[in-house]
């Protein structure tokens, strides 16, 4: 396959591997020009490879052909009028002003990037792309904290970047801050709902919660008790995706836990907090049963003593689960 | 009722003359609407304002649709969020976007430039399209009345001759004989068509 061909499959796959983009285009810089169409779409590829390998003189090169093509972005006084403050216009291009950021954030000049993305947004304070690298930017330099700050004001004027939202996620979870982490990916789901992999991480930041908390009840909710909803999560994360071992997991240990210790619900009066019901254990029994039977099923033969002791497991537990349900029964 | 009998020789200037040009009429017209609109559209920017009404509009469509994956707690407590009464409530928040809704007459109906991109662009897309399209009606009909065009190859029912031969008034022609309105009407959908795709 010829190397341009190869290079926009690259690019209408979105594949990020630098090293192989390099080799391709680095030959056929000689013959780019900034003029051609076609060509600028490799100039690109070949300055963000650059920039990932470090190649900084090649990508200098580049965004030099570049900037005197399309002009750099370049902040011009105007006049100013009697009594009036100087204007200031931002020109240039904005692809180009990004590819240059890209740049100065691969040397670790940080402080002229964001200057730039902060030039490029009074320019057009549309500009996703530059608001975004304004918090890679954060993320890369500032605490969890700040980068939380940052995304979640670039979320609130773009609130329908989902990659946004699971980023968000991400970071909260880093911090082990569960709950931002779980609003945060049920706006995933929402974007998203036949997605397993959401499911099942949702699921165990419901675990998290509702095991750091008292009676498995956090303020925020009612009703249900968030180890039912870890429950509801991880089964869902197997309706869509079959013998997904995380969700398995997640599914016995979930289960477990809410038909050992069933949290504790609102009373329907809405009064005091009561125990949960008998047939909310009972579907957890039923859960973790079905959940044990497919472990098996998806670990055997394979994973050797470790599958052997998963089963061990799972057989003791569902006796703790019977017994403490002819416990309570007596 | 034998159809031999019925045909009707038409000359072959009103093809020449009529039924070629009207169908690149049709075509470039609609080639040169879609050009303008793009070139009108390619400099207006969103102001962030907006984009944020958009996010929120579109956040509360997905808990509607998608709400039945999510707890039902978590989805009550998202539920009262965006409904809140409470003066700062998401959707309460007033916005040039969305007061051209009341009665479209608020100061957004002032000129085009002023104008969120969005609702009020679609809306004066589509006026300017009917417009666009009486105004070639009436030209056609002024310009290309009173003859025959031409033969559909299938026959048609009774009801629809006032429809297709307007400005023939010939009670006992064949229906299936079209005037010049009838044949701008299915140029002009089948361009659409092309050019949807």
């Amino acid at each position: 396959m010829k190397p341009r061909s190869q290079l926009e499959y690259l690019r209408q796959q979105k594949l990020r591997d630098p090293a192989l983009v390099f080799s391709l285009s680095l030959p056929l810089l000689s013959s780019l020009s900034p003029k051609k169409e076609a060509d600028l779409a490799i100039f690109e590829q070949l300055i963000i490879a650059g920039c990932d390998l470090g190649e900084f003189e090649v990508v200098k090169q580049c965004l030099g052909l570049l900037k005197e093509q399309f002009g750099a972005i370049v902040k011009v006084v105007q006049p100013a009028e009697p009594g009036k403050e100087p204007k200031v216009k931002v020109e240039g291009s904005s692809r180009v002003g990004i590819l240059e950021g890209k740049f100065l954030e691969a040397q670790g000049d940080y402080s002229s990037a964001t200057e730039l993305y902060n030039t490029l947004l009074t320019q057009n304070p549309a500009n996703v792309l530059a608001s975004k690298r304004l918090c890679a930017i954060q993320k890369a330099t500032g605490t969890p904290a700040d980068a939380v700050k940052s995304l979640l004001s670039y979320l609130d004027s773009n609130p329908t970047d989902v990659a946004g939202w699971w980023e968000l996620s991400e970071l909260y979870l880093s911090q082990g801050h569960w709950q931002g982490a779980a609003t945060a990916l049920e706006e995933v789901i929402l974007f998203d709902p036949l997605s397993h992999d959401v499911h099942t991480k949702l699921g165990e930041c419901y675990y998290g919660m509702a095991s750091g908390s008292k009676d498995g009840v956090c303020k925020d909710f009612s009703g249900e008790g968030m180890m039912a909803m870890a429950r509801r999560h991880f089964a869902e994360a197997l309706n869509l995706k079959r013998g997904n071992l995380r969700a398995l997991m997640g599914l016995r240990m979930s289960s477990r836990e809410s038909a050992l210790r069933p949290a504790k619900v609102n009373d329907k009066k809405g009064g005091a907090l009561v125990d949960g019901s008998v047939a909310d254990i009972e579907v957890a029994q039923k859960l973790h049963e079905f959940a044990c039977e497919e472990i098996e099923r998806v670990t055997k033969g394979k994973y050797g003593d470790l599958g052997a002791g998963l089963m061990e497991i799972g057989r003791r537990e569902g006796e703790e689960i019977v017994a403490a349900m002819a416990n309570k029964a007596e | 009722m034998s159809t031999d009998s019925n045909l009707l020789l038409l000359s072959p200037s009103i093809r020449d003359w009529v039924v070629f040009p009207l169908l690149i009429i049709t075509f470039l017209t609609g080639l040169l609407r879609t050009v303008t609109s793009t070139l009108l559209r390619s400099s207006k920017k969103i102001p962030p304002g907006d984009r944020q009404i958009r996010g929120v509009l579109a956040r509360c469509g997905r808990l509607r649709a998608a709400g039945g994956f999510l707890a039902k707690d978590r989805w009550e407590s998202r539920r009262r969020y965006w409904t809140s009464s409470d003066q700062e409530g998401p959707l309460r928040q007033g916005s040039k976007y969305l007061k051209e809704g009341e009665g479209g007459k608020g100061k957004a109906a002032a000129g085009p430039m002023a104008n969120p991109a969005g609702a009020m662009e679609g809306m004066m897309g589509n006026a300017s399209f009917m417009v666009q399209n009486m105004v070639m009606m009436q030209t056609i009909q002024h310009f290309f009345s009173g003859f025959v065009l031409l033969k559909v190859p299938f026959p048609l029912t009774k009801g629809f001759k006032g429809m297709f031969q307007r400005g023939v008034d010939l009670p006992t022609l064949d229906v299936s004989y079209v005037s010049s309105v009838s044949w701008r009407r299915a140029s002009w959908g089948t361009a659409r068509g092309r050019r949807r795709r």
